[in-house]
């Protein structure tokens, strides 16, 4: 049973549907679970294999994938710093405690931080200031703030009624990508994409909605400041223009 | 695109305008169509990615 709530939307609005090509590269024998992704500086990608507890490698050069690196517990989000280092969310879902791992070049994992009271760890980046790496916790909403200089030590950047889930099991805050000074922030349960401004001292500001009916699970940001949004439950992917305008460029029958 | 979970430009010369994008195959939801390997797929997308480490 699902209370309403002022910023709650139960449906999705994809514009226009105008599939365009798409080619599979590398596919993960069923069942499997592919979260999140992130590309280093030689673009090879790095995807989080849930299911598998593991973070696999795609080289476009060879087209080849291997596995990476090998989690003690399932891994979720992806974000590469600017020393190449890659930083890796997870934890079993609905269970405590969620984590944050540390991922050399050469795949050695080390844990990072350990939240006891985290169950859904998921999207992060980096933050501006080039030593924290912004997590969301999609069971509370909040958005963590976890210090790369310093293994354990981490705060809450932003917290809020609008990050946090409706419907029971369904995420609140999401994904999270930084542009100009702001931060967007998906918000599933709620049909929602949220931005907050990232004031001079590193702190979140307001948080305020720039688009609702929207399933967005995680998304990339455009040079043209267009959205690329994956919708999970609706099996598509929409691209969302600075205008408002909506298409969407992917359905179940492709990929 | 069963299950489509995140997406990514790529960086690679030449790579720069593709997007791709992860997916759990109907693992968590599944498609009426039932459930599907996952997959990482490709899309040529028109445009450049904004760098995620820009300012960092």
């Amino acid at each position: 049973m699902v209370t309403p709530t002022e910023d709650y939307y139960p449906d999705h609005d994809g514009g226009e549907f105008a599939p365009i090509e798409t080619t599979t590269v590398a596919r993960w024998k069923a069942r499997a679970f592919l979260e999140n992704l992130a590309v280093d500086a030689d673009g090879a990608v790095f995807v989080t294999v849930y299911s598998h507890k593991r973070v696999d490698r795609y080289d476009p050069a060879t087209g080849a994938t291997t596995p990476f690196a090998e989690l003690p517990a399932p891994p979720m989000g992806l974000a590469f710093d600017a020393g190449d280092v890659l930083w890796v969310t997870g934890g079993t879902l609905y269970e405590s405690p969620g984590f944050i791992w540390r991922v050399e070049r050469s795949g050695a994992v080390r844990q990072w931080c350990e939240f006891p009271d985290a169950i859904f760890m998921n999207g992060c980046t980096m933050h501006p200031n080039g030593r924290t790496l912004l997590a969301c916790e999609s069971s509370s909403g909040r958005i963590l703030a976890v210090d790369l200089g310093q293994p354990g030590r981490w705060d809450v950047w932003l917290q809020g009624d609008r990050l946090r889930p409706v419907v029971p099991k369904w995420p609140g805050s999401n994904g999270i990508k930084i542009r100009e000074g702001w931060a967007w922030i998906t918000v599933s349960g709620r049909r929602l994409l949220v931005r907050v401004p990232i004031q001079p001292d590193g702190s979140a500001g307001a948080i305020e909605i720039v688009a609702d009916r929207l399933c967005a699970d995680d998304f990339a940001l455009g040079m043209s400041g267009s959205l690329y949004i994956t919708t999970h439950p609706e099996h598509t992917l929409v691209r969302l223009d600075p205008s408002g305008a909506r298409k969407t460029l992917a359905g179940p029958e492709q990929g | 695109m069963i299950g489509s979970t995140a997406c990514a430009f790529g960086r690679a010369p030449g790579d720069e305008k593709t997007l791709y994008v992860t997916t759990d195959g109907g693992f968590l939801i599944p498609h009426e169509s039932g459930i599907q390997d996952a997959k990482l797929v490709r899309m040529e997308i028109g445009e450049l990615g904004w760098p995620l480490l820009q300012g960092v």
